[in-house]
């Protein structure tokens, strides 16, 4: 896509969509009807960022002007009833259908009513939109209610019918929920939608329920949240917009405090360029998420959520107290009916408070318990503070001081909590995927691949386990979690992403006889656990197997190094597994589980900077040399990159004047490809002139030839002071 | 880092061998261009640069080398690229090089 378009209805510029390219792609295709359903489902948590992909989406079918015309309708707050909705939705309709026809997207921006549209729409067009006007008005004027919301609805089948085919994607239905009237509207697109013969999208609320009729086979899209690589470059781009300055520490801080949220993360950028204020210390981004939760934007976002589900103060003050109750208290769930009382509301708002608090995730609701998301960050610190400024009625200033304090010693908490997080090796996911496959015995038994495996070549390993002959039948696993989530107190001894239980049948026969249960947990320890640590290990999970009623159990520990022989001993008579994380890396790429088990982050970037000069560049070749040695670039393929390199740093040293006489060199590696980033101050490729840069009759200037004929990829950057070449090559196998 | 560096040159009757180094930049290319002048004026008639301890070359060094080559031409003396590993031979094949010399292993 050219990146120098206009945005039409998104709100960001194609580039700068972060982390949803997959999920674009996935709609793109739908639009083009390569889906197995026409109806499609997107979905996602609060503020997770549906609105803007389908935004996306509609401004590159629009730029595309393919055979479909895309529709992109919105429900909205002040749609109070399911009339409105519908005449807004006519509207909206008929607007974007002539500006796509007529290839003027600013026909969009424009005030018109239903009748202007018809008179500028295109003449193909022209008579459709009459009748339907002229129906729709009818049924106004006959004041039959329910056949004009039908009727305004099925504009899209309409224009189908006559010929023009639409692709429609209707976002954030949840708000369908607060319509007054007697027409239910959610039902009734159903119903009209089943009729439809075209691929469309519905979005909104993944708990929202988008219509249990089953009118509609939907195919569903289930939109998380942002992965912390992407939630940090989120971070990195909104930082360079906004022009706030911050650092690798705090863009980490910020992915993972935020829980890669992109609204909640926009919003903290914004701010910080208003109050002019860097985001370069762990001080100075609690501080600024301090004002955001009393007062700012973020506290704004969640109060205009509170006041929606709860309008009069007084059910506000009980709702805000429950929540900080259920938040301050370990048992995690409490009974509707406390709910109720407390609220003191009668049944029918009672109803509607939950389901909205359920829907907006501030709440989780099943089987008449109620659950506070505590595991959402932002939202406990706002029920917190709202808590004590608004029922305890403490002093503002000591609130937010003490609560700073807090958010401050929290930081480097929550970014351990994290690394130990990432570096865990994802029991519960592995676990998930036994599926009653057969694997060798040496890949749990840590003795047996000790004796017959340890120290071999990966390939050698691999050949071996797959000759060798004792199998054990993993069990068919229908449900995981952390351990911690079946035994809280289990807490205290190991983090929560360390163990996992898993419960399943021996063979897929589901009978009580074949009723198993898996507890996992990784331990730690320098060398090969020790007798004492495989006991304490063995009576901590057996004790889990106690509490939670697990008679037919299997414990399974994971130890950095494996066990010593009198741990191994200690094992085999608990009748337990005791495997060493080798083991597990091995297991995890025969159940062929890497996918299961997520992207870890890796250590993949080099960097160091060589003064300019003196043949500097020659250390810069020899360390990439190494570096793509070990990631096993052919011989002729890593001549080509050193010699790129020479010529990029030669480059810099005779072009740039630099005012500091450096040149910065980043090496990062990727699956199959290494990329090469040479950066330096001073003069930029594009201030020069043009024969400085080209091939002359002086035999000079044939680097950039070099470059980009010994490379797969070369982009030069200009950077505000300098420029910045970037060098791929693929790994060729 | 030494500012100047000596290359090793062989002579017999009209054959003048230079031998590059490993790295071809600008430094040692000016000194292999300085004795290949020096042995054209002592009447070589062929020019033989020895590449075999040659890991890496630039392209200010391959620059200076087509100065020997117009040098040589114009004293109509032969130029000779010999022991060129493949990856430099395609670099010099990318600019050009190989059409004005012979390459012998």
């Amino acid at each position: 896509m050219n990146n120098e378009r206009e945005k039409i209805l998104s709100n960001l510029a194609a580039e700068d969509l972060i982390g949803r390219s997959l999920e674009l792609d996935a709609l793109l295709r739908h639009a083009r009807g390569e889906s197995k359903t026409n109806a499609l489902l997107i979905s996602s948590a609060p503020s997770v960022g549906v609105s803007e992909l389908l935004r996306q989406t509609y401004d590159r079918l629009f730029y595309e002007q393919g055979e479909s015309i895309p529709f992109y309708f919105a429900l909205k707050k002040s749609d109070r009833t399911a009339h409105q909705a519908a005449t807004r939705f006519l509207q909206s309709f008929l607007q974007q259908v002539v500006a796509f026809r007529r290839r003027e997207s600013k026909i969009l921006d424009a005030a018109c009513d239903v009748c202007e549209l018809s008179e500028i729409a295109l003449p193909s067009d022209g008579y459709w939109i009459d009748r339907l006007i002229e129906t729709c008005q009818t049924e106004s004027k006959l004041n039959n209610e329910l056949a004009f919301v039908k009727n305004c609805l099925s504009a899209p089948l309409r224009a189908l019918a006559n010929g023009a085919r639409v692709f429609v994607m209707i976002d954030d239905l949840h708000k369908a929920e607060h319509f007054a009237g007697e027409i239910d509207f959610i039902e009734e697109i159903n119903e009209i939608f089943s009729r439809f013969e075209m691929p469309f999208v519905f979005g909104g609320r993944r708990r929202f329920s988008f219509g249990a009729s089953g009118a509609n086979d939907f195919e569903s899209l289930d939109i998380k949240p942002l992965s912390f690589v992407d939630a940090g470059l989120l971070a990195e781009n909104l930082a360079v917009r906004y022009g706030v300055r911050i650092n690798e520490q705090t863009r980490d801080l910020i992915a993972v405090q935020f829980d890669g949220n992109p609204l909640f993360i926009k919003s903290l950028m914004q701010s910080a360029s208003e109050k002019k204020s860097a985001l370069d210390s762990f001080q100075k981004v609690e501080q600024l998420y301090a004002d955001e939760i009393f007062g700012g934007k973020i506290g704004k976002y969640y109060d205009a959520g509170f006041d929606e589900i709860a309008p009069r103060t007084e059910t506000q003050k009980h709702l805000l107290s429950l929540l900080f109750d259920d938040l301050s208290v370990e048992h995690e769930k409490t009974h509707i009916e406390t709910w109720q009382s407390r609220m003191n509301l009668a049944d029918a708002e009672f109803s509607r408070v939950m389901r909205l608090l359920n829907t907006n995730e501030i709440v989780r609701l099943t089987s008449n318990l109620v659950e506070t998301m505590r595991e959402n960050l932002v939202l406990s610190d706002y029920v917190k503070g709202r808590f004590r400024l608004e029922i305890v009625l403490q002093n503002r200033a000591l609130t937010v001081g003490e609560t700073l304090s807090e958010f401050l010693k929290r930081a480097p908490r929550l970014m351990a909590d994290f690394y130990r997080k990432n570096s865990a090796i994802g029991l519960r996911a592995l676990l998930g995927v036994f599926d009653c496959q057969e694997i060798p015995v040496s890949l749990l038994d840590y003795s047996r691949f000790k004796d017959e495996l340890k120290g071999a070549p990966n390939a050698e390993i691999l050949k071996k386990l797959k000759n060798e002959p004792e199998k054990i039948t993993l069990p068919q696993i229908i449900y995981t979690a952390h351990t911690v989530s079946f035994y809280a107190q289990f807490a205290q001894v190991v983090e929560k992403e360390r163990s996992a239980v898993a419960l399943g049948f021996i063979k897929s026969n589901y009978t009580d006889d074949d009723e198993t249960v898996w507890i996992a947990a990784e331990i730690d320890s320098k060398l090969e656990a020790k007798k004492e640590l495989a006991e304490f290990w063995c009576d901590r999970l057996e004790m889990v197997a106690l509490m939670c009623n697990f008679s037919n159990y299997k414990i399974w520990l994971v130890a950095p190094e494996g066990f010593a022989p009198d741990a191994v001993e200690v094992l085999q008579s608990r009748s337990a597994f005791g495997s060493s994380k080798k083991q597990v890396e091995l297991l995890v790429e025969f159940l062929g589980a890497k996918d299961a088990l997520g992207e870890k982050l890796k250590a993949n970037e080099y960097e160091m900077v060589v003064p300019m000069g003196e043949d500097t560049e020659l250390i810069a070749a020899q360390t990439v040399e190494e570096i793509a040695k070990r990631h096993h670039f052919a011989p002729r393929a890593i001549n080509q990159i050193k010699t790129a390199l020479v010529e990029a740093c030669i480059n810099a040293t005779e072009h740039s004047h630099s005012p500091d006489r450096k040149i910065y060199q980043k090496f990062t590696v990727e699956n199959d490809r290494i990329i090469i980033t040479i950066s330096n101050r001073g003069l930029r490729l594009a201030d020069k002139k043009a024969q400085e840069i080209a091939p002359g009759q002086d035999r000079r200037g044939w680097g950039l030839k070099l470059m980009k004929n010994l490379m797969d990829e070369v982009k030069f950057e200009q950077t505000d002071d300098g420029t910045r070449i970037s060098m791929t090559k693929y790994l060729k196998k | 880092m030494n500012t100047t560096i000596t290359i090793p040159v062989q002579k017999t009757s009209e054959t003048a061998t230079v031998f590059a180094g490993d790295y071809l930049n600008k430094l040692s290319g000016e000194t292999i261009e300085r004795e290949c002048k020096k042995r054209l004026e002592d009447g070589a008639k062929r020019l033989v640069v020895n590449f075999s301890e040659t890991e890496i070359v630039n392209s200010i060094g391959v620059s200076i080398l087509l100065g020997v080559i117009d040098a040589a031409q114009n004293a109509g003396a032969e130029v000779v690229f010999s022991d060129v590993k493949e990856e430099t031979v395609e670099l010099f094949e990318m600019l050009g090089l190989t059409n004005h010399v012979k390459m012998e292993n």
